[in-house]
């Protein structure tokens, strides 16, 4: 077992770790709200599972700290210890701990610190063998030119089939063994059962032999003894570069972590991992696209005219196959939202503990899946919301009494597809926007001029303003004047939309829209004079010619249009992009009405050229952002087409409205 | 297998002889025979068959080799397998279970 073969399994490693430290965290959770024992027994599973992925792949303060965590959990287990709040705040740090250290670990850092080496002692000292253990790990001097092997078997390993003996003549082949038998735990003759293993060893090994070699030797009895593998640090003549270079993970434990992490953050480009029956999907539809591809084949070698109908049979037979290859393809970077959604659990115990207010969350729709891309950047901002409507929204105990709404408040974190988006919704039952202090706050920051006639709507809108906070009080959870705003732009960013819908004294409900996915969308094309524009086909309602006489001019120069019995002001491309050769006259061209953010605009082009699909390209990337639009594409004579960004165009146009 | 009946071995050194698989399956069985044998002053342990020997029987001689110092009996080999030897070496128990010289292979 080279470094080299190691190292391609990190990747593995942490990202089952991560999930397992997820799961441990989602169990601890529910075992705080009074769960059963196969909680415990799942805990105990995703410690065991990172204690020994951690020894095997040469973490050994990880394995330490695990190994603790595990201890106390195994009589938990067994029923010799009571599960209380303490030992599931204790796990749930060691849980954090060790995030931290599989962070440190992908960045090549030591992972032990003065944190995890406490919360070590603290299990520990908890299990009831605090004191000098045999795990102890600590940073040492570089030079090693061997290993110092702590072995003692559990009572059971001996009946279990696996024999010490075998296993230091295994570690005899590697180097040179020193071998000490300890023998301080033996009973007497007749208090002993000869099948159980009452000895020790304390070994020290030298020769250049790396940890994961030793380790190997005793991957299969983990489960079955105390271990621990420390560097020998050398007294007298220093080793020879060629020991060094090979035992490079030989210096201290955190120096092990480094030179196997700087390999694995060197291909850090991330990964899915992919449902078999996706796959088996995408084999199924190109073996589909292969015949259909072999029939066309057929034509080519033979063709008659009169087979016209059964060509162009298969030419569609091939589109449709392309069509669900493509939606195939994409499923694979779906991931569900449940991923995300699971970090607020503890986030939402964390916090109410700490601002005193008692809060239910649910979670609904975990299995609502999103483009891989999306979801990792919908994290921070869907955390950014649930705090605020915690710290801001949900009100105290007391509060909630005075107002005859029962003492928990509710958190809802919904996520739903709805037409060709998925939708995520925050909700809260706490007090809903001060519309108070928002309209004071605007006034006194001049984004308004008074706050007379401002719908409760507008009063939101005005939250997602740059440097726009509230809170009297600026605490570490929210309020720190980067709020909204930033939300607002990730989203943007991500091609959705948030929207906030509140109700005085009942509470506030975020609605975030977010594209399916970030490559491809449909969208219809549109000739505007000389230029061809996208636009995409979820936020179309209907395509309408209208007679001029249907146009209603309004004072301030906009144009309204009557439209299923509203009025709704128009948006003529060709003035706001400033193309040439256009269509002046309404009857001459087209009204597309698009919908964004519950908004209804009339677009008006010259005509509509057809459906199409688009894949995205990025304007930013490539030129730099415009506002109301979202990207380019390039169609299929090469020439290139904008995609519309329909709510920056209905954003830009009322900004326009307003000023 | 080699030792004695407990009367008999009243009036001289027992003998313990250990079989040639002496290995955990056996070691219940060894158990009682050694124990038994803790009733005579002196002791000889016949290790010359052994010809697989795990960690569970150098354990029980370990734990046996204590109980005869601490009740002051007198345990000599008789003989020690050169399989006995190199297991008790590799698990470090050479010397507290004061296995005589090597035999000659």
């Amino acid at each position: 077992m080279s470094n080299i073969s190691i190292a391609q399994f990190h990747k593995v490693f942490f990202e089952e770790s991560l999930e397992g430290l997820d799961a441990m965290e989602a169990a601890l959770l529910a075992l705080d709200e009074g769960g059963d024992a196969e909680l415990v027994h799942s805990i105990f599973r995703a410690a065991h599972s990172i204690k020994g992925g951690s020894a095997t792949f040469g973490f050994p303060d990880m394995a330490a700290l695990t190994h603790e965590a595990e201890s106390l959990l195994d009589q938990v287990r067994d029923g010799r210890r009571a599960i209380d709040k303490s030992i599931i705040e204790l796990m749930l740090r060691t849980v954090d701990c060790l995030r931290g250290m599989f962070d440190r670990a992908q960045s090549g850092q030591p992972l032990a610190n003065g944190e995890s080496e406490s919360l070590k002692q603290q299990l520990a000292a908890a299990v009831g063998h605090a004191g000098p253990t045999a795990t102890k790990v600590a940073a040492k001097p570089a030079a090693a030119s061997g290993w110092i092997i702590q072995f003692r078997p559990h009572a059971g390993m001996l009946a279990g089939g696996n024999d010490p003996l075998r296993l230091l003549r295994e570690l005899a082949a590697l180097g040179q063994l020193v071998v000490e038998a300890q023998l301080d735990r033996v009973p007497t003759l007749d208090a002993l059962d000869p099948t159980e293993c009452h000895l020790g060893w304390r070994i020290e090994l030298t020769g250049s032999v790396s940890r994961e070699a030793i380790a190997g030797v005793f991957e299969w009895v983990e489960d079955e003894c105390d271990l621990s593998i420390e560097p020998l640090v050398a007294a007298a003549p220093p080793p020879a570069p060629a020991v060094e270079a090979v035992s490079a993970p030989a210096g201290a434990g955190g120096a092990a972590g480094t030179t196997r992490s700087a390999a694995a953050s060197s291909n850090d480009a991330g990964s899915v991992r992919v449902g078999i029956d996706k796959i088996d999907g995408l084999i199924d539809l190109v073996g589909e696209l292969v015949i259909t591809q072999a029939m066309l084949d057929q034509f080519r070698e033979e063709f008659d005219p009169s087979r016209l109908a059964m060509l162009q049979q298969g030419l569609a037979q091939l589109a449709r196959h392309t069509r669900t290859l493509q939606e195939s393809v994409m499923g694979i970077r779906m991931l569900p939202i449940g991923s995300v959604f699971n970090r607020f659990p503890r986030l939402v115990r964390d916090l109410s503990q700490k601002l005193g207010k008692q809060v239910k969350l649910e979670l609904v729709g975990e299995h609502t899946e999103l483009d891989k891309t999306v979801l990792e950047k919908i994290g921070d901002p869907l955390v950014h919301l649930v705090r605020n409507a915690i710290d801001h929204g949900l009100e105290t105990p007391e509060k909630r009494r005075a107002t005859g709404k029962g003492d928990i408040g509710t958190l809802r974190l919904e996520a739903f597809h709805r037409g060709g988006s998925i939708v995520v919704e925050i909700v809260d039952d706490g007090a809903g926007l001060n519309r108070e202090a928002i309209i004071a706050k605007a006034l006194q920051k001049g984004l308004i001029k008074s706050g007379e006639g401002i719908s409760d709507d507008e009063v939101g809108e005005l939250i997602f303003q740059p440097g726009f906070s509230t809170a009297a009080v600026t605490t570490d959870l929210s309020g720190r004047g980067v709020g909204m705003d930033v939300v607002r732009r990730n989203v943007v960013d991500l091609g959705g939309t948030v929207a906030i819908k509140t109700r005085p004294g009942n509470g506030t409900t975020f609605t975030i829209t977010l594209p399916l996915t970030l490559a491809i969308i449909d969208g219809l094309r549109a000739a505007v004079g000389d230029e061809c524009y996208i636009v995409p086909l979820v936020s179309i309602v209907e395509s309408i010619q209208l007679p001029a006489e249907a146009i209603r001019s309004v004072t301030g120069g906009g144009e309204l249009f009557r439209f299923r019995g509203e009025y709704r002001p128009i948006v003529r491309l060709h003035q706001q992009f400033g193309c040439t050769n256009a269509r002046q006259n309404i009857e001459d061209g087209l009204v597309i009405v698009v919908e964004a953010d519950g908004n209804q605009v009339g677009l008006f082009v010259d005509e509509l050229i057809g459906q199409q699909q688009a894949v995205v390209k990025s304007l930013e990337a490539n030129y730099r952002r415009v506002d109301g639009i979202s990207g380019a594409t390039i169609l299929a004579d090469g020439s290139v087409a904008l995609i519309i960004d329909i709510a920056g165009l209905i954003r830009l146009q009322s900004r326009r409205k307003a000023a | 297998m080699g030792s004695k009946n407990k009367s008999d071995a009243a009036k001289g050194p027992v003998r313990v002889g250990m079989p040639s698989d002496f290995r955990i399956a056996e070691v219940t069985d060894m158990h009682r025979q050694l124990s038994a044998a803790l009733d005579v002053s002196e002791i000889v342990l016949d290790g010359g068959a052994v010809e697989r020997v795990d960690t569970a029987a150098l354990q029980l001689l370990v734990v046996f080799q204590h109980e005869a110092r601490k009740r002051g009996n007198a345990v000599q080999w008789a003989s020690a397998s050169a399989p006995l030897h190199d297991a008790a070496s590799q698990l470090g128990l050479a010397e507290v279970l004061t296995l005589p010289a090597k035999q000659p292979a």
